[in-house]
């Protein structure tokens, strides 16, 4: 039912990690596998959803290949015959930000998960959340100022 | 100051297109998880066909049960039990739905499924599903008075349970015999028939319901059971039931007895889950609320609600209504109090909106989860109501809320915006509603329906000691027990409505101590008030008063109908001595703080 019903933002995320979708799409499969092979190591410690959100994340890192840079997609990102869309000045900020902020960005909007599912797929605490994409914003809101016009 | 949050938005959105679900392959996840086995077990004939059935279904919300499994009752789950009901009775039904206080998710398309004869009154049971919500409807025709009865249960009670029947209502009393009591000394209420009724699980092959005068058969068809005493002798009432499946072994369904704090005749049982609590979580907030977010939806404007709700509840400017499952009809209104932003803080006013009505008060905002994480209420609403609702707020920590049985047995509870809302199988009390935070740590526990240890409840016989009539309304009838923690126990029945219970301990130092219950046209104020109080003035918002004499330090009164409307109904009670002295007051509305 998961599976299902929130494909389209796990493999959305997935993408984003790894910045190709058929990587990607490799990703949420291996990852759904792990999920089936040790869904009895599941003790309900936590929310079932943020379990395998984690499960994602991971599959995704993992997936990473070392001279993958944020900033130059694949091409094979494109949807639906779409033309991959021209970095923006944002695009190299983000990239640029530490991991932790730039997962906890991704969960945040292209897996639309509130705070406390955030906390729960990175383990973090719930006010760590709130503090680390307050700093990704800060961050971003300070480099935008710095770029000339 | 740039607004950074569109930008990284529009970014993100331009970066990693919406993907399309299309790509999903559940068969290559089970592939890779080396899970094959499985499917080649049910590679055989007839099953074979299920399963392609099934994966055609998976597409739909009806469906989506099959993924998880549909336990044993799939013909609610996945089927369409029954007939379509008669189009006379489908529109009676949504003319009648017109004066509830909620809409059901989906138009429901009443099914009808048991249709019986008994003593001279015609009994049809029809069902329907909307959204996660699933409903019997007993319609009763030739007994006088005898209205609709309609109980709902989660959709994830039918997926998970393992029961080969799932009791909706049990003893629901229908008309009565002799004339209704008048006095302390009378006899309570006797029905000319008690009905029960429930779903069936799909192997169950035979229901027999046990009352005191023995054990007979329910008319079982279409998913559901059916059973009608008829003119039962006093004193008798249902007190279990057992099911049979194939094997023809009988499996105990328990029963709660509306009229007994427990569960009787089924089975004894003991809290089970987490019974230790992991963090210590005290003094909580809800932050939203603390805030002014606007979460969930704005009271004015919301489906089935009167505009100037607000107005009746001792509510302020701020108050919105919250659904923690959106694909049930029950809400939680939650709001600041009229008294809006104190020195010593504000209050928080919490009002469950079912279909029949809006039932709920106000607590100072410091107090709320000063005991802990969560700040429960729990109760029914309808005679013999076999599920009932437990509600509340739940502090920031808590990122999740799960229901454990005394089977054993657990279930989610829907949480959303701090509220939390969730039916839970009283016969299967004591249930503990345990909350966890974000790492899965047991932050609060709740206990409903301890046998032993935390809580008073009746024991005996009760007695009817008072009586009034609304008008127009119910009749309610105050009845009377003693308490398992000394003092004792008061029941507000109103008849072919609803009953309340509450039970005040001896050592209880309150001079007054009032509770209100409502239906869609009468409120009545009932309680108990100390032998120094000779009289109670109960004050009104449009300045009206009203002076009730305790009897034997009890109280029980009909708000007169001009009271139940909004900027006319009661507000404070006002405890005098026999000289007049003020005693004390009670906010009426407002509950005590936990």
């Amino acid at each position: 039912m998961l599976y299902r019903t929130r494909f389209p933002h796990f493999l959305r995320l997935a993408t984003a990690v790894t910045g190709d979708r058929d990587t990607a799409l490799e990703a949420v499969q291996d990852a759904f596998a792990d999920v089936v092979r040790g869904r009895r190591a599941f003790r309900g410690e936590g929310p079932l959803e943020a379990w395998v959100w984690r499960a994602v994340v991971n599959a995704a890192r993992k997936a990473r290949t070392p001279a993958f840079q944020p900033t130059a997609l694949d091409p094979a990102t494109r949807t639906n015959g779409s033309e991959p869309a021209p970095p923006s000045e944002l695009t190299p900020l983000i990239a640029a930000l530490p991991e932790r902020q730039r997962l906890a960005l991704f969960l945040r909007y292209y897996a639309d998960l509130d705070y406390r599912s955030i906390a729960a797929t990175l383990d973090v605490e719930l006010g760590t959340v709130s503090a680390t994409l307050s700093s990704a914003h800060t961050a971003l809101r300070r480099a935008l100022r710095e770029v000339p016009e | 100051m740039i607004d950074v949050e569109p930008l990284i938005r529009e970014e993100l959105e331009r970066r990693v297109p919406p993907t399309e679900p299309d790509l999903a392959d559940w068969g290559s996840v089970l592939r890779r998880a080396g899970e094959p086995g499985r499917r080649r077990r049910l590679r055989s004939g007839a099953v074979a066909l299920l399963i392609v059935a099934a994966l055609a279904l998976a597409a739909s919300p009806l469906g989506g049960a099959i993924v998880r499994g549909v336990g044993g009752f799939s013909s609610w789950l996945v089927g369409e039990p029954g007939k379509p009901a008669a189009e006379t009775e489908q529109q009676r039904f949504e003319q009648a739905g017109e004066r509830s206080w909620a809409d059901f998710p989906e138009r429901p398309a009443l099914r009808e499924l048991i249709h019986a004869e008994v003593g001279g009154a015609t009994y049809t049971l029809y069902g329907f599903r909307s959204g996660n919500a699933f409903c019997l409807r007993l319609v009763v025709l030739g007994i006088r008075g005898a209205g609709p009865q309609l109980g709902c249960l989660p959709r994830h009670e039918l997926e998970q349970s393992r029961d080969l029947a799932i009791p909706l209502k049990a003893n629901v009393g229908f008309g009565h015999v002799g004339r209704l009591p008048r006095t302390i000394a009378d006899p309570p209420t006797v029905s000319r028939a008690l009905a029960s009724f429930g779903f069936a699980a799909d192997s169950a092959r035979r229901i027999e319901l046990v009352s005191d005068d023995g054990t007979s058969p329910a008319l079982l068809a279409s998913g559901a059971f059916l059973h009608v005493l008829d003119r039962p002798s006093r004193g008798t009432w249902i007190r279990s039931a057992l099911a049979r499946d194939e094997s023809r072994r009988a499996h105990v369904v328990p029963i709660l007895l509306a009229t007994q704090e427990q569960p009787s005749g089924s089975l004894p049982l003991s809290a089970k889950g987490p019974a230790r609590v992991e963090r210590q979580v005290r003094g909580g907030t809800i932050g939203w609320f603390t805030q002014r977010e606007p979460r969930g939806a704005p009271l004015e404007g919301s489906p089935r609600l009167p505009p100037r709700l607000g107005a009746c509840c001792l509510l302020g400017a701020f108050a919105r209504v919250i659904q923690p499952d959106a694909r049930d009809f029950l809400r939680m209104l939650v709001a600041e109090s009229d008294l809006g932003r104190q020195p010593e803080g504000e209050e928080i006013c919490r009002y469950l909106i079912t279909r029949g009505g809006v039932g709920g008060g106000c607590a100072p905002a410091k107090q709320l989860f000063s005991r802990g994480p969560l700040a429960l209420s729990w109760g029914f609403s309808g005679v013999g109501q076999q599920f009932w609702i437990v509600s509340g707020l739940a502090s920031d920590e808590v990122a999740r809320v799960e229901v454990f049985l005394g089977t054993g047995e657990q279930r989610p509870a829907p949480l959303r915006d701090n509220v939390v809302i969730v039916r839970v199988q009283a016969a299967k009390f004591p249930a503990r509603i345990v909350a966890y935070d974000a790492r899965g740590r047991v932050i609060g526990i709740e206990t409903i329906g301890a046998q032993r240890g935390d809580g008073a409840r009746p024991v005996g016989a009760w007695r009817v000691v008072l009586r009034a009539q609304a008008n127009p309304g119910p009749l309610a009838l105050l009845h009377v027990a003693r308490s398992s923690v000394g003092g004792r126990c008061l029941q507000l029945e109103l008849v072919d409505h609803s009953a309340s219970r509450r039970c005040y301990p001896a050592s209880s130092r309150r001079p007054l101590e009032l509770s209100q219950q409502s239906t869609r046209r009468a409120a009545f104020v009932y309680g108990r008030a100390a032998a120094d109080v000779a009289s109670v003035e109960l004050r009104y918002r449009d300045g009206d008063v009203e002076t009730v004499k305790p009897v034997r330090g009890l109280l029980l009164h009909a708000v007169p109908s001009r009271h139940a409307r909004d900027g006319h109904r009661l507000t404070i009670a006002v405890a005098r001595d026999a000289e007049g002295n003020e005693v004390t007051r009670q906010r009426l509305g407002s509950q005590p703080a936990p």
